[in-house]
């Protein structure tokens, strides 16, 4: 890192301590705080010495030494690799520096794009990326013959691939929802291409798609945000990610696009943040506006099911709850995205970095690796543990179960397991980070939680064991490493509950201080509601009164009822809430915020903004 | 009757092969690979790429193109001497028109993942390929393709882990899924199921000689053959220790030597039409194998891709191995051949 404009440094940090919310800052502060952030990160990668692509986009961008950007281009693009992830840095320097680069360096670019083929991957944010940028490069030699490409196919015919793929993603996310939905980290993946249409696409048509979904997945985001942090369950998220958010691309985008919360750098950002794209006002509003609690839900798309299964494409339902203390949300359960699946979790504003309480049935099998990827299920599984080492780790704190579903309503959520004997593994896990002010286990049985202005009540239903871990001190930094076995008290992370019982489940309850009072009472209050279950192979239930006097009522696997009555999943529309509404089908997402409106149209792609 | 036929039809293509065996020069090994090592999305992939070189030469591997792609499997059209070539891989089908000097990608972004390609052995227009997601057809030398599932009737079923063309008909097509065996006898149009109820079959082969006794391998449920074109189907497993089986392969010359071969197997054998076998990993730095192969010219001469170990071959008839290359590649496929063409 080269701080060599100190004072922009110092002038984001006394702009971040202020911390000016949307509410209160005009268009233009929050424009004019949006370019100091912006050229605080670009400052982070101008001088570099060591070539890489974030360094080569900043140069041409700022335009310091492009003698040194130029030599840098041209001695990476001698070996190419890294697939989409090559694509992408490619095409964003290409566009920073296009207009300045030497003749030669463009030259080595067109040859690399010529000899290269990059390997499209399996998964949407890859063919994202992929096809974004292939269509924008073959926008640029639009002329060429086959034998030009990578591909073998011609200009033209890489365009209209390109582009047929690109909107054939945006209507089926806009009918049936995302796949790889919600993802902390592979937000990012998802932003770089479409800013990147929205800003370099030639075709208006393109352009105007790149400029909608980049608004649709900002406005997803922003409707399930807190101080920084994405609320609810998430398809996919490495373990750093969940425990130290800061290395999270979200946070970043949140950052720099919200305003909102700490400093934080990721080097691909870079390439969304030179373009011209804003935020619009009533995304940012609905981003930073936690006035008022609300419930948020959404429909999202499994990826890709290729077999052991009955859909192609099973739905995905979320249900958010969020307060301008405390965020708590889940998926509804079962295997719904391989390897990194967030099922639930709550997140809050003390405490930051550890700022998070969930639970999870720590899962692996060929099965799970069958469901979702081509290659031989025995031979693949140990790929997959080279590339995602926590994958088949009893204590790993990522991943679904197809043994584990949940049932939520407002601020509380029930969890059941019906776990059968063999799996791997024989236990559940709940994470209580080391930080938290309280943590109680009551004679009610209750586990009573204090975070700040946050209580949490998490209420076993099976008896379990507790022991401390340990964060790596490497961990800190950047690995995907789970806990360590240190004994050093000031790198105590995380307190685990591990329940052994094969029928299980646990019931959470979430309050702030302005919903219950003082943690006192909250406590009085759980210790009058317990929970009466069912936990037997088969037949596992639990019927429970919340201490707002709802009655919730849960058979596994998926038997919910609200004040008796039935909870139909299947009807949750796209999104539905106060500020995102969107039908199933419809290919239109309204946004509101008090007397503000915006429509993306997909069908028609309009773009209204009211 | 029946054996007559079969034992003529064992000499003619026995003198068939010795013929072209002398008359030919030295066969050509071509051998695709998927990855090198642990591969993972975005990683550099040296060794993903279809290579050859001489059968019994020591030499070293020369390169046919397709660097950065996972290649699955591939086809050499062969009436055409390699001049079209296609190769099955992660990003579709790609194909080359002159003998792999150049290349394209044809299936575009509605087909992926592609397992295995083949051609039409009399046209050189109508390729098949498979992939989790179906069976595919082109009857314009890969400028379009149809999807092909009328039959494929479940997800399962739509996993086409491989396929093959009966070899006395081209319009007959068996395919190994997910959920069993299926049976085309409309070149692809549409899909029976056969009586195999085994979930998870990876390959299929059929006898030399009796087009209606095949050999299926499968994950975890081990190898069953049947010999009435798959009504009844009986699982083989004396001598055998593992369960899961990528590969299975006949000696060209004798239909009663079988070679087999997958997850944690090293290569076993049969010389009994595959009542009893034996197992062999003399040699053999790893006992995962994806792909075996019998050199035509030399039945002896047996090669075996591994599972990120590089390629082994056998003088012995699978009795000892040595190592011959392509460290850390990830074998996805091995063809022998004698024609000219797909060499620079």
């Amino acid at each position: 890192m080269t701080n060599n404009k100190p004072w922009l440094i110092l002038l984001i940090i006394l702009f971040s301590a202020i911390h000016i919310t949307a509410q209160t800052q005009s268009r233009e502060e929050y424009l004019q705080g949006f370019e100091q952030r912006k050229q605080w990160l670009i400052s982070h990668y101008d001088t570099l010495t060591r070539p890489n692509y974030t360094a080569i986009a900043a140069k041409y961008a700022t335009g310091y030494d492009i003698e040194t950007a130029d030599k840098m281009f041209i001695e990476l693009l001698q070996k190419p690799s890294g697939a989409m992830f090559w694509m992408f840095p490619v095409t964003g320097c290409y566009f920073a520096g296009k207009d300045k680069m030497s003749a030669e360096a463009s030259q080595a670019l067109r040859n690399a794009w010529k000899t290269y083929a990059p390997s499209r991957g399996d998964t949407e944010n890859h063919w994202a990326m992929w096809y974004a940028t292939l269509l924008l490069m073959s926008e640029q030699w639009p002329d060429l013959p086959g034998s030009e490409w990578f591909s073998g196919n011609s200009s033209v015919e890489n365009f209209q691939e390109a582009k047929e793929y690109l909107f054939e993603w945006a209507r089926i996310t806009t009918t049936i929802g995302q796949g790889e939905f919600d993802s902390p980290d592979y937000i990012l993946e998802y932003l770089i291409p479409t800013m990147m249409l929205a800003e370099y696409a030639l075709d208006p048509v393109v352009k105007q798609l790149g400029l909608m979904l980049t608004d649709y997945i900002f406005a997803d985001f922003a409707a399930e945000h807190l101080d920084q942090q994405y609320i609810g369950g998430y398809s996919r998220i490495y373990e750093r990610g969940l425990f130290r958010p800061q290395y999270l691309a979200s946070s970043v985008f949140a950052y720099i696009y919200f305003g909102v919360g700490e400093p934080a750098l990721h080097g691909w950002v870079i390439y969304p943040v030179l373009t011209s794209y804003r935020l619009p006002e009533i995304i940012l509003n609905i981003a930073t506006d936690r006035s008022q609690p609300y419930v948020h839900k959404e429909r999202k798309r499994v990826r890709n099911v290729i077999r052991h299964g009955d859909e192609r494409n099973p739905p995905v339902y979320k249900y958010n709850y969020i307060t301008k203390d405390y965020g708590i949300g889940s998926l509804q359960g079962g295997l719904l995205q391989p390897i990194q699946q967030h099922t639930w979790g709550i997140r809050y504003t003390y405490g930051k970095p550890f700022s998070t309480i969930f639970g999870l049935h720590p899962y692996w099998s060929t099965l799970e690796i069958g469901m979702f990827f081509p290659e031989e299920q025995k031979t693949s599984m140990a790929g997959i543990i080279a590339s995602k080492t926590t994958y088949n780790n009893p204590d790993k704190w990522t991943g679904g179960s197809p043994f584990e579903r949940t049932f939520q309503h407002k601020n509380t959520l029930v969890v059941l397991y019906d776990i059968p004997v063999g799996t791997t593994s024989e236990h559940i896990n709940g994470f209580f980070p080391a930080n938290l002010q309280q943590r109680i286990v009551d004679d009610s049985g209750w586990i009573i939680c204090k975070a700040g202005d946050s209580y949490v009540g998490w209420f076993p239903l099976q008896p379990g064991e507790w022991s401390k871990e340990y964060e790596a001190e490497k961990q800190r930094f950047n690995t995907a490493t789970t806990s360590s076995n240190g004994t050093d008290e000031s790198l105590l992370r995380n307190y685990r509950f591990r329940s052994h019982a094969l029928q299980n489940g646990y019931v959470i309850e979430v309050r702030s201080r302005e919903q219950i009072g003082s943690f006192e009472n909250f406590k009085k209050q759980l210790a009058k509601t317990i929970p009466q279950s069912i936990l037997k192979p088969g037949s596992v239930s639990v019927k429970y009164k919340t201490i707002d006097n709802r009655l919730m009522e849960f058979t596994f696997p998926e038997d919910r009822s609200l004040n008796g009555k039935s909870i139909d999943l299947t009807q949750y529309k796209l999104f539905e809430g106060p500020f995102l509404n969107a039908e199933v089908g419809s290919q239109m997402l309204t946004l509101t915020y008090k007397n503000q409106k915006m429509i993306l149209n997909f069908k028609t792609l309009e773009r209204i903004i009211q | 009757m029946k054996r007559l036929m079969m034992v003529l039809g064992m000499i003619s293509l026995v003198f068939f092969i010795t013929a072209n065996s002398t008359q030919a020069k030295e066969p050509t090994l071509y051998v695709s690979t998927l990855a090198t090592g642990h591969y993972h999305t975005g990683m550099a992939v040296p060794l993903s790429a279809l290579f050859y070189r001489a059968v019994s030469a020591d030499s070293s591997w020369e390169y046919m193109g397709r660097p950065n792609n996972r290649i699955f499997n591939f086809d050499f059209h062969r009436a055409s001497q390699g001049k079209y070539i296609a190769l099955a891989t992660h990003t579709g089908v790609h194909q080359s028109f002159d003998y792999g000097k150049t290349w394209k990608v044809t299936t575009g972004w509605r087909i992926t993942e592609v397992n295995n390609v083949a051609f039409d052995p009399d046209n050189p227009d109508i390729l098949y390929c498979s992939s989790p997601y179906g069976f595919y057809k082109s009857i314009d030398a890969g400028k379009t393709w149809n999807k092909h599932i009328d039959g494929l009737n479940s997800i399962n079923a739509q996993f086409v882990s491989s396929f093959i063309i009966d070899h006395s008909n081209p319009a007959v097509i068996y395919s190994a899924t997910e959920d069993g065996v299926y049976k085309s006898v409309d070149a692809g149009a549409s899909w029976e199921k056969l009586g195999l109820r085994i979930k998870g079959v990876r390959t299929i082969v059929q006898h030399p000689i009796d087009r209606l006794s095949f050999i299926v391998g499968t994950e975890d449920n081990g190898l069953y053959f049947t010999h009435d074109g798959g009504r009844v189907w009986e699982r083989r497993e004396t001598g055998i220790l593992s369960s899961t089986f990528y590969s299975v392969a006949f000696d060209p010359t004798n239909a009663d030597i079988i070679y087999a071969a997958g997850f944690q197997t090293g290569v076993y054998k049969s010389i009994d039409g595959g009542k009893k076998w034996s197992q062999s990993f003399h040699g053999l730095g790893i006992l995962d194998i994806r792909t075996i192969a019998v050199d035509p010219s030399n039945s002896d001469r047996i090669f075996a891709g591994t599972i990120g170990k590089g390629l082994y071959k056998s003088v012995d008839g699978g009795q000892t191995w040595q190592y011959i290359g392509l460290e850390g590649g990830y074998i996805s496929s091995i063809k022998i051949d004698n024609f000219e063409g797909a060499k620079k």
